[in-house]
């Protein structure tokens, strides 16, 4: 075959291929087609076309990335960010989300890689840099998490980023077993940024120095960071669930009109969906626009009555209303649905109280509680204070010796419990209750003086 | 206020599985001695050996909570033969369509001898009810273990009678909690002597509240936290007269309700009193420190303490899954460290113990890595291959399914890790991949036990919708090994003793640990793997010198000649008796 012939055939084969579609990156990644919920599987079909029609754009191949990892489909957003990346090496965003999401299909190596080619466009992104810090902690690398973690200590300018960071460092510093770093890190972390998890983490680094303790905090959540170029994702968010975790988030951050907008219209478009306008309704209750929160609640028991959630969160509309009787009315009904829900047996309880209901009523109702575990110490505190108050003294001094029994520190429990005590002729255990509270910090003159003068009166009866 | 019953799998929890081994999905496979290949440390040998039995979820299409979670197994010796036999729970109807009198019954198989089973039929333990896990343990003291069998709904007491029959004593028993029963246990928390009784609880479900997740589209099973229901654990103390007081509440047990999956009880603080962790799926793990001071204990009371001791969340302050949970020391101090598995991108978390605190060395021990990449349910830590040094097996299964998969969505490959030390003496756990089974399941329940008595442990792994394995140990008999079982006056195995072997170079801990794993309930028997590499028919002729902490406190030396077999001892007043 002569050399004209051979360009001829190549060119033809060229031609050939680029008739047929096939772009020097690969084909277009199609995923999530097969789905039910058509709005989705519309919205992905959209952004395929859109790269079709633009085979060599990097910014539609990272548009249809974004749109399958925002819906979860994480190696096709994977393999398209590779390809958004193959036709664009200096957009930041697609090797930064990629690797995002190789850290969600446990590809570390490989998400540390994406993570430094996304650093080297852009070494300032903070939010990338803490990622890259944790990445290096989980792969044992602690002082180069360190390393990290110390650059965005300079770098970051948000708050929340630079307890992160500084929060980063004393994991590593605990992790190469220097808990004394750590401890003064943390320390002076403390002063400025008081979050639960700073707290429970200097605690460990002093607990490792034979040092003694606060009380740490209860489990709490993990400190989280502003990431604007993360953020761009939640518009890819499609099909109802993906907007009601869309919307489920905003009311986590507290956002509520943000997340009333994104649920109006589904409630708009599946007005009988029960499930659907009740989490309009608690965005309403958040947002304090009780009337449209009570009619959503209200149409959607016409629908449904035997949703629990609805009638309890109805009655939390009546209880900020000052209708306490339909309030009552609403939890019962949530609890003879579920009967285990928590919130709902302190409620009733809170409300009986509040409507004065008779002590009996009050007790049937703890021990309902009770017997779901709902019965916490502060509900039995409050009883406990509630019935004195009706000096029914037997039963203070149940609720409040349960109180103290559950947490022997609290100081009031034993203040209180020794006037239910003193008042029955306990004085002793009167005594060695006062003695307790005084142990605990409570100031006890007054109360050991009407201990003193009811014994000394009773002697006198004598 | 309440959202309601649609939710969605927060995106960062659904990892898919992009690492997948072979795509085998042949299930049961088992292999006759001369076609296992060097190196292979476990056999399935479950058909071969007679055990044939598939945990059923009853699933038909519409994910309903509870399908996803089970079921158990428990190794025990039900006959008193000295065999090791197995129960295993079942569940099998729809709960949707279903009742529990149509599914297939709970099935005890004896061991005939060698590892070789029966399925029995008859016993009394064929109990129906959708089961999800079991724990044994002999409550009322007469030398016969009895099995509890943890249910959607309510729980059974059955008490053996030791000749491989039992009786269902649930109602005079006063144990039949009806909640979502994922795990129990027995251990005598009081010291009065007799074995108490805790039931872990995961959710208030019912099919009324059941919600609607999806992940990509598809509707799957719901995180648990989407049902903003947790359920309050049981603690019920044994009074002794073949009845239990539920002192949930007084103990203090009830006032945290949470999602509960699995149970393990140790002596953490070393105060002589045995403590309760709890781990719960997405919320913070408990650590129930027992508040008892002198015995008999008259009121058992506990105080939770996770957040305090460093092991309620991870050190990036996160409740992760809490699925099962092991107690091995691995860094042999004497106190018992904590290894928590978790779900697919959370690491496992492996705590150690420092006497009043843990420190998280999961990542030093090598953990971090290898974990995540899957769903971890059941976990055994023991001493696979004798070596002296503690393995692992970790049994997988997702919990939401991998479209990719073109077989069963939620099968994974189970682990298996060896324990190493470096120069440095550094201990971490590596991967023993080479040589070993790849085939998938949806693995839940994780039980070991010497079904053969060679010296090598084995395992059972439950795998919903699918059949049991029997994983026969090829590797513990090529060294040198010896095992305790130690018993009470009364003749039951003594949960909680502790065991001190004490060697001229070395001294090893270990104890009567029934209750680990995920769901499921232990061979009683102490192991310990010697480590030396005998010629044929040479075992350790030197005596080994054994210290015994018994459950209520009494302490004990003990001579033993003679390795490589097992030895029985039955505490007395004055000295054990050894044989």
């Amino acid at each position: 075959m002569t050399v004209s012939r051979c360009v001829l055939c190549f060119a033809g084969v060229c031609l050939l291929l680029t008739a047929c579609g096939h772009s020097s990156v690969g084909n277009v990644i199609e995923e999530g087609l097969d789905g039910v919920d058509q709005d989705l599987v519309s919205f992905i079909q959209g952004k395929i076309d859109a790269v079709r029609a633009q085979e060599q754009s990097s910014r539609r191949r990272g548009q249809l990335g974004m749109a399958y990892e925002a819906n979860g489909f994480h190696d096709a957003a994977e393999a398209t960010y590779q390809q958004a990346m193959d036709l664009d090496t200096s957009d930041f965003r697609w090797p930064y989300f990629r690797a995002v999401t190789l850290i969600k299909l446990v590809r570390l190596e490989e998400a540390l890689d994406d993570l430094n080619r996304a650093l080297a466009i852009d070494p300032t992104y903070v939010p990338a840099m803490l990622i890259k810090g944790e990445l290096l902690l989980d792969l044992d690398r602690f002082r180069e998490a360190g390393d990290v973690y110390r650059q965005v200590v300079e770098l970051a300018r948000d708050q929340d980023a630079l307890a992160a960071a500084k929060i980063g460092q004393a994991r590593a510093l605990l992790r190469q077993d220097d808990p004394g770093t750590a401890a003064a890190l943390l320390n002076e972390l403390a002063l400025q940024y008081p979050h639960p998890h700073v707290i429970r983490l200097y605690n460990t680094a002093k607990r490792r120095l034979g040092q003694p303790v606060s009380t740490s905090p209860d489990a709490s959540a993990a400190v989280s960071w502003p990431d604007p170029r993360q953020k761009q994702k939640r518009e890819y968010l499609r099909g109802a669930m993906g907007r009601l975790l869309a919307a489920e988030k905003l009311m986590e951050a507290g956002q509520y009109d943000q997340a009333i907008v994104l649920l109006e219209p589904l409630v708009a478009a599946t007005p009988d969906d029960v499930d659907m306008s009740n989490n309009l309704a608690a965005a309403y209750l958040a947002a304090d626009r009780m009337e449209e929160a009570r009619e959503l609640l209200e149409r959607g028991l016409a629908i449904d009555p035997d949703v629990y959630q609805s009638h309890y969160n109805l009655a939390s509309v009546y209880r900020g209303q000052g209708e306490f009787e339909r309030a009552l009315y609403h939890t019962e009904q949530a609890l003879q649905l579920m009967p285990t829900l928590s919130v709902a047996h302190r409620d009733r309880i809170d409300l009986l109280v509040s409507l004065d209901r008779g002590g009996e009523e009050v007790r049937r109702a703890i021990k309902e509680a009770e017997r779901v575990g709902a019965a916490d110490s502060d509900t039995l505190y409050y009883l406990g204070l509630y019935f004195g108050a009706r000096e029914d003294w037997q039963s203070t001094i149940d609720y409040l010796t349960r109180v103290v029994n559950l947490e022997p520190d609290r100081g009031k429990a034993h203040l209180y419990l020794a006037h239910g005590l003193m008042n029955v002729g306990h004085w002793d255990a009167s005594e060695q209750a006062l003695l307790t509270a005084a142990r605990n910090g409570i100031p006890t003159e007054a109360a050991t003086s009407e201990l003193e003068r009811l014994r000394s009166a009773a002697a006198q009866a004598r | 206020m309440i959202a309601a019953r649609k939710c969605v799998i927060p995106f960062l929890l659904m990892g898919v599985f992009g690492c997948s081994d072979t795509q085998r999905d042949d299930i049961g496979s088992s292999l006759a001695a001369h076609e296992i290949p060097e190196g292979v440390w476990f056999a399935d040998q479950a058909t071969e050996r007679g055990l044939v039995f598939q945990y059923a979820s009853g699933n038909e299409g519409r994910p309903l909570m509870p399908e996803i979670v089970g079921g158990g197994v428990a190794v025990l010796d039900v006959n008193n033969d000295g065999n090791m036999d197995i129960y295993l729970v079942q569940a099998d109807f729809n709960l949707a369509q279903g009742t529990a009198d149509q599914g297939s019954p709970s099935r005890l198989f004896v061991n005939q001898g060698e590892g070789y089973f029966e399925q029995q039929s008859n016993t009394g333990a064929e109990v129906r009810g959708y089961g999800l896990g079991v724990a044994t343990g002999d409550f009322n003291n007469d030398g016969n273990v009895d099995i509890y069998v943890a249910n959607l709904g309510r729980n059974h007491l059955l008490r053996g009678d030791g000749t491989g029959g039992f009786i269902d004593v649930t109602e005079d028993s006063m144990t039949g909690d009806d909640g979502f029963s994922t795990a129990a246990m027995f251990h005598d928390w009081d010291r009065d002597g007799d074995l108490d009784l805790y039931v872990v609880n995961y959710l208030n479900w019912s099919l009324r509240n059941e919600r609607v997740c999806e992940t990509r589209g598809n509707p799957t099973y719901c995180s648990p936290r989407a049902y903003a229901a947790p359920a309050v654990d049981r603690l019920y103390r044994n009074d002794g007269d073949g009845g239990f007081t539920d002192v949930s509440l007084s103990s203090g047990i009830a006032t945290a309700p949470a999602n509960g999956m699995a149970v393990v009880s140790e002596d953490f603080d070393g105060d002589g009193w045995q403590d309760i962790f709890v781990t719960n799926d997405m919320m913070g793990d408990q650590l129930w420190l027992n508040q008892c001071e002198e015995v008999p204990c008259l009121q058992l009371r506990f105080r939770e303490v996770a957040g305090e001791f460093g092991v309620a969340v991870d050190d990036n302050g996160i409740a992760k899954a809490g699925m099962g949970v092991v107690t091995p020391d691995v860094d042999q101090d004497g106190d018992p460290d904590l290894l928590i598995v978790n779900m697919q991108t959370q690491t496992d978390s492996f705590f150690r113990n420092e006497g009043t605190y843990f420190v998280d060395v999961t990542s030093r021990y090598g953990l971090a890595a290898i974990s995540r990449k899957r769903t971890r349910f059941g976990v055994v830590a023991a001493d696979f291959n004798n070596d002296g040094v503690f393995d692992l097996f970790e049994a997988n299964g997702r919990v939401d399914g991998n479209p990719a998969d073109p077989g069963n969505p939620f099968a994974e490959v189970n682990v298996l890790m060896t324990g190493t030390h470096n120069a440095l003496g550094e201990f971490r756990f590596v991967e023993v991949a080479r040589g070993q089974e790849k085939t998938k399941h949806t693995s839940r329940g994780l039980a070991m036990g010497d079904f053969d008595d060679d010296g090598g442990i084995d395992l059972v792994v439950v795998n919903r919708d699918g059949p049991v394995q029997l994983l026969m140990n090829q590797t513990g008999r090529e060294r040198d090994w010896v095992r305790l079982r130690l018993l009470t006056a009364d003749g039951r195995d003594a949960h909680g003793a502790e065991v001190t072997l004490v060697r001229e170079d070395e001294t090893r801990y270990g104890r009567v640990q029934v209750a680990a794993s995920y769901a499921s309930a232990h061979d009683p028997r102490v192991h310990f793997g010697l480590g030396a590499r005998p010629g044929v028919g040479q075992r350790t002729s030197a005596e080994l010198l054994f210290e015994v902490q018994w459950p209520d406190a009494q302490r004990q030396e003990i001579r033993l000649k003679g390795s490589g077999v097992d030895h029985t001892i039955v505490q007395t007043a004055a000295a054990p008796t050894a044989h």
